[in-house]
């Protein structure tokens, strides 16, 4: 007999794939409502690119400081799949891009997302000038690599988007004194008091996850964000109706919690 | 013609969603034979990993080497990373990981320029919070008040005079900042639970093509 160790993990995951299913279905016979809201920094990637090819001057991107294998993966492929946009951009412009990258693992993924997206452009020339570079494994080795390339190639336009921990605030601060057009992303809680002031768009958390959809600009993908509001409501709904039988003295947080 | 098979994006999306699903099978049942799969799973992982950071390193060997052997702009930083990578592995390879020169260029190299980047954040901290309190936006000036009261209440002469201070900084921190905090943590996991969607359906196209 098989025993569930989450139900409810399971319940809302099955839940997020039907959703998913049916709002694909949506898309493909073009039933699905466009997206109202905007992001700004999700069009400010096309400005931060702008203004590198106007100065002459390169693009410096880092998908975080995570990889593909833990916890944090989302957040990297989220940073990646921007980069295979803000790449495709470079190479249409033929602005140079330099991408630090903090996981081996990583590397060859970031290598052919900015290789095909040259090839992808019409412009296959352009990987020459594309640089995709391992930094290291190490934090602060990593932090000082990716500002030293900043400074160095005086680039115009710094976008970090990822999983970012303390480095956040060194790229952001260091973009700052290089004269950077800046966007910052991530899911990390705590780095938000940082990249929040110090950077000219940011996105934040979910909008990072959905940044990669939204720039796609394939309605299948987009329908995800549909349903991903879908499920919001859901939550909203979850949270009220605890709220509601908590201050009706209902034990429901605890029986949640397995009390 | 069996390479092109392997390159098919439908054979990587069909691996990653297997992967996927079946790691999300092992949080999800307590059944034995799902978690010793899982184990060898992971130790693939691990040896892929491995394979990687040879990979990585040779890679930014390769880069530098290029840099250097073309005299690019910058070539003597390029030069300086290649020796110490040299010096590190082979010294590494002879005497292992404890030996003497591989120790010592991490407690007298890695060690202290890791902590002098670490110890930067202190500047730039305060850098980033001058440059807060010009108050750009609406936002930016809540931000500013609330840093204020909370770093005024952290300093002891001042909540001798001002002892209410603490209450208020107890109360920031406790109410709204949990209070966005959990509904950041939500929005951003269901972002990410899309965005597994996403791959594993094969959508996300921007990553395999």
């Amino acid at each position: 007999m098989v025993s569930f160790a989450h139900p409810l993990t399971i319940a809302i995951l099955a839940l997020a794939f039907i959703i998913s299913y049916y709002n694909i279905r949506r898309a493909k016979i073009g039933t699905l409502p466009t997206l109202r809201r905007k992001i700004p920094a999700v069009d400010a990637i096309e400005q931060a690119v702008g203004r590198a090819t106007e100065l002459g001057r390169p693009i410096i991107f880092t998908p975080g400081l995570s990889s593909l294998e833990t916890i944090d993966a989302p957040q990297t492929l989220a940073g990646l799949s921007i980069l295979s946009y803000v790449s495709k951009l470079a190479a249409k412009t033929k602005t140079p891009i330099f991408v630090g990258v903090s996981k081996a693992t990583i590397l060859p993924l970031a290598q052919e997302i900015v290789k095909m997206a040259c090839l992808e452009a019409g412009v296959p020339e352009a990987v020459e000038t594309q640089h995709v570079e391992y930094l290291s494994d190490q934090q602060f080795a990593y932090a000082a690599g990716y500002i030293g390339i900043m400074a160095r190639e005086k680039a115009a336009s710094n976008i970090f988007t990822g999983t970012l921990w303390a480095e956040s605030l060194i790229f952001a601060e260091a973009g700052h004194a290089a004269g950077c057009f800046q966007i910052g992303g991530t899911a990390v809680w705590t780095q938000m008091a940082f990249i929040v002031p110090t950077c000219d768009f940011v996105l934040l958390g979910e909008e990072l996850m959905a940044a990669g959809a939204i720039l796609s600009n394939d309605p299948e993908q987009i329908s995800t964000i549909v349903s991903h509001d879908f499920l919001r409501l859901i939550a909203i709904a979850l949270v009220l109706i605890a709220f509601a039988l908590t201050l009706l003295k209902v034990p429901v947080l605890s029986y949640i919690n397995g009390g | 013609m069996t390479s092109e098979i392997f390159k098919r994006k439908e054979l990587v999306f069909a691996l990653i969603a297997f992967l996927g699903l079946w790691l999300f099978l092992d949080y999800s049942v307590v059944e034995p034979g799902v978690q010793s799969v899982t184990a060898d799973i992971l130790k693939w992982a691990t040896l892929l990993g491995g394979f990687m950071l040879i990979y990585g390193g040779l890679e930014a060997l390769r880069y530098h080497s290029k840099v250097v052997y073309k005299k690019q702009r910058n070539w003597y930083w390029s030069a300086y990373f290649v020796a110490i990578v040299l010096v590190y592995v082979f010294s590494g390879l002879i005497q292992g990981s404890k030996g003497m020169i591989p120790q010592w260029l991490f407690n007298n190299m890695l060690d202290p320029a890791s902590a002098t980047m670490y110890s930067i954040l202190a500047f730039y901290i305060i850098s980033a919070l001058y440059r807060t309190l010009r108050l750009r936006s609406i936002e930016l000036a809540i931000l500013s008040l609330v840093t204020i009261i909370v770093v005024a209440a952290n300093d002891p002469i001042i909540t001798i005079y001002v002892p209410q201070l603490t209450a208020v900084r107890d109360w920031f921190i406790s109410v709204p900042n949990v209070g966005a905090n959990r509904g950041f943590v939500i929005g951003a996991a269901i972002g990410a639970i899309f965005l597994g969607v996403r791959v594993f359906l094969g959508r996300e196209r921007s990553l395999v093509r």
